[in-house]
């Protein structure tokens, strides 16, 4: 019902999971939350068609969002342990090979471009990684050679997952497979905000980190209430040495993993039927 | 510059205090039961105040060091604005109590626990958020703290649903579902003695948060003083949705000593080891922003008599006509003599002398207008037995009481007194709003009757009208042939006035002749 439900292929991911179609997903009635964030998933200026469901990772958004007057929530979890639940051996390997670090880069988005200092950036990480470090830029900064350069030159390996896509078109429906993948290589997950990336990370044993300079994204919204507020709601996810098995309820609960639906019930609360099969 | 200390919890895109479904706690009532606390000297000087509170319920602390505690960050932004001398901090309740903060002298949480917790966190139950209150307090401190009744004659009389009643915030569960909520005032008063904290109870109406009556728990509450206070009070339900006017449920609990059952909340005075500040017994809002204590002593002494209201209503609703008229007639001229008008739930019927109960202010404008429009008004609520016809409105019955009375009527004086009679009473219920549509059916059906009855009447007349015009008519011509007899009037007269009086005889005549020619 709304292109930002085909971000990073998550509608694809749930059609697969409950199988019907992952290649033409059928259409969710409502809205998919498409990224962690620290409101109800969306923004609160967000337009909504009237009487849309709004599906949630974790109960939190939920109730932020009914703050605001918004009604029909629904948590069913993030389509990430969709992945994990139908991937279980996608990238993995044995303990002992996992190395280095899968560094996520704070990234703009098709109508805004980050600023920070990207030098002081490198520093800090080669001071902090005790391992290779893979450093995972979105398109919207791999294809600025300008940023890209700065990372390659640095002696990191650079690499970008695609496009999450735009109004149904070029949307990479692996996007989240070939993350997995990754992380699943690696032993440490870490980026310059807390974000969505992170979690992914902790979820499937990568010992979480965030430092360093949060940059600015051009026209970001301070309704939210800024990186400051995130440090004061999830003052255990910063850092550079944060111990995995204290903060993985947490991880959990944001990722809302508690709220795997059986293909059954997800096929009943998103009216797919058989005809959506192919 | 104002500054805010955030923690976290701080909620954006909310506002407490400009909650149109509960405002904030404040309200004459509360002024004066702090102020017993304040008095005080063993009281310390640190207060903290929990959730929203009225503006001015800040500036009853001005010689105090001042700390508010609100989860709504644009609410915080106007307390430090509108007082720079408060220390304001916006967040969470139970992340500011897992701070380490020298605890208070005095918290101030009458809003009760309900706005405490953000939405950023786990919904937690009541009995957590008093656990979380009780730590702020010191060993000496005293917590003053509002407990909502779910048994509250306001809630049972409640027409909204309950999707629209969750004033507390819609990502809340519905309270009922926290089985920790005290059920009764002695349950509210146990859930803090595990925190060492002990004292008095008060039983609340109607708005838990801007009472206009507090009675201690356990003293005797039937009361004229109390009665009327209720029923002042009861226009702060004026934007309530509600199934029916709470008052008369009220005023039986009074007569049944169990008005702390069905009160809108309780009011705890706690302290944790040193005995407590002196309280009063009862605390009754006298309308404005005005509150009258009563200590013990002064509460024990009741009043004789009753309300000229109360008065006025028992003999309407028995139809002792003549025995309303001897009560309206002594109200009035006690109102015509002093030259000042006060409302009939403010006067004391004792003994048949008149007295006003507490100091209410005096009604505006012309005096036995205004309280006889009053009057008039209460008389005319949808649950009592229509004594006057329904072409007399509230105008119309009070210049009818003043009649009554033997005074001079003057349509004009009432019109002007309309604005100063406000009623103590709830008209907007929904049991008011049916009584009053079964009201309007009769006053149409009653309506329809007369237009029947003056249709009847006037085919009457019409009847009555065409015979006398038959009449006059049979008159006029018998008077014109006498004259035309008497004065030899000729062959053409005559054939006229038989052409009137018979037609069909004339053209046959006119006919014959002109068949001669």
């Amino acid at each position: 019902m709304h292109h930002h439900n085909h971000y990073y292929g998550q509608a694809h991911i749930l059609a697969r999971y409950c199988g019907l179609n992952d290649r033409y997903p059928p259409p969710i009635p409502g809205y998919l939350q498409h990224g962690w964030n620290v409101f109800d998933g969306w923004n609160p200026q967000h337009e909504f068609y009237p009487g849309a469901w709004r599906f949630t990772w974790s109960d939190a958004p939920r109730r932020r969002g009914l703050m605001l007057g918004r009604r029909e929530y629904r948590v069913i979890g993030a389509p990430w342990n969709y992945l994990l639940a139908m991937e279980p051996d996608l990238g993995v390997v044995p303990d002992h090979e996992r190395v280095g670090t899968l560094w996520f880069l704070f990234h703009g988005w098709e109508r805004g471009e980050i600023a920070g200092e990207h030098a002081r950036l490198i520093d800090e990480i080669k001071e902090t990684e005790p391992g290779p470090v893979t450093m995972s830029l979105y398109y919207t900064e791999y294809e600025r050679p300008e940023i890209r350069s700065f990372y390659q030159d640095a002696g990191f390996r650079v690499i970008c997952f695609g496009k999450r896509g735009w109004n149904y078109e070029g949307t990479n429906r692996t996007f989240l497979h070939h993350q997995l993948a990754e992380l699943r290589r690696h032993k440490r997950v870490a980026s310059n905000r807390l974000s969505t990336a992170v979690f992914y990370g902790a979820s499937v044993g990568c010992v979480p980190a965030v430092y360093g300079d949060p940059m600015e994204l051009a026209g970001e919204d301070t309704a939210f209430g800024g990186t400051e507020r995130i440090a004061r709601l999830w003052p255990d996810l910063h850092g550079k040495d944060i111990d995995l098995d204290s903060v993985r309820a947490l991880v959990d609960g944001e990722l809302g993993c508690a709220s795997l639906h059986s293909p059954d019930e997800l096929r009943l609360l998103f009216d797919w039927g058989r005809d959506d099969e192919h | 510059m104002t500054s805010i200390e955030i923690i976290p919890g701080e909620m954006r895109w909310w506002t407490d205090r400009a909650n149109p479904l509960r405002r904030p706690a404040g309200g004459a009532v509360f002024r004066e039961l702090l102020g017993a606390v304040l008095g005080d000297p063993s009281v310390g000087r640190r207060v903290l105040v929990v959730g929203p509170h009225d503006d001015k319920v800040l500036g009853w602390f001005e010689d105090r060091e001042t700390t508010v505690l609100v989860r709504s960050l644009s609410d915080a932004e106007q307390i430090s604005a509108a007082d720079p001398r408060v220390a304001v901090v916006c967040g969470d309740l139970d992340q500011f109590a897992t701070t380490v903060r020298a605890p208070w002298d005095l918290v101030v949480a009458l809003d009760g626990v309900g706005r405490l917790a953000s939405n950023d966190f786990a919904t937690t139950a009541w009995s957590a958020r008093t656990a979380s209150l009780s730590r702020l307090v010191a060993d000496d401190g005293v917590l003053l703290v509002s407990v909502d009744n779910p048994l509250s004659l306001v809630d049972l009389a409640d027409a909204r649903p309950a999707a629209e009643r969750r004033d507390e915030g819609d990502w809340e569960p519905p309270a009922s579902v926290d089985g920790t909520r005290p059920a009764s005032a002695a349950h509210a008063g146990a859930a803090f003695s595990g925190s060492g904290l002990s004292g008095v109870c008060y039983a609340a109406s109607w708005l838990p948060t801007q009472p206009g009556v507090l009675v201690e728990v356990g003293t005797r509450a039937d009361d004229v003083r109390l009665r009327s206070a209720l029923g002042r009070d009861v226009l702060a339900l004026a934007d309530h949705e509600l199934l029916f006017d709470p008052t008369a449920a009220a005023l039986a609990t009074l007569r049944a000593g169990r008005f702390a059952d069905a009160a809108s909340g309780w009011v705890l005075v706690l302290r944790r080891g040193t005995s407590l500040p002196a309280l009063p017994t009862a605390i009754l809002a006298d309308g404005g922003n005005r509150a009258t204590t009563f200590d013990t002593a002064a509460w024990a002494t009741v009043p004789p008599g009753d309300l000229v209201v109360e008065a006025a209503l028992r003999l309407v609703q028995t139809e002792d006509l003549a025995a309303l008229r001897d009560l309206v007639a002594g109200y009035l001229a006690w109102v015509a003599d002093m030259g000042i008008g006060y409302a009939a739930d403010e006067v004391l019927l004792a003994d048949g002398s008149f007295e006003v109960l507490g100091q209410p202010a005096p009604l505006p404008g012309d005096a036995v207008a205004t309280a006889a429009l009053w009057l008039a008004r209460r008389l005319l609520a949808t649950d009592v037995r229509r004594v006057w016809p329904p072409w007399l409105d509230d105008n119309g019955v009070g210049r009818a009481l003043t009649a009554m009375a033997g005074i001079a009527t003057d349509a004009a004086r009432f019109e002007e007194a309309g604005a100063g009679a406000r009623p103590h009473a709830v008209s907007h219920d929904l049991s008011s709003l049916r009584a009053l549509n079964a009201q309007l059916l009769l006053d149409i059906e009653a309506a329809r009757g007369q237009v029947t009855a003056h249709e009847r009447l006037a085919a009457h007349r019409d009847r009555q009208l065409e015979r006398r015009s038959n009449q006059l008519r049979d008159a006029e011509l018998r008077a014109t042939r006498a004259e035309s007899r008497s004065t030899g009037g000729g062959v053409a007269v005559r054939r006229i006035v038989r052409g009137v009086l018979h037609p069909v005889n004339a053209a046959r005549a006119v006919r014959r002749r002109l068949s001669r020619s």
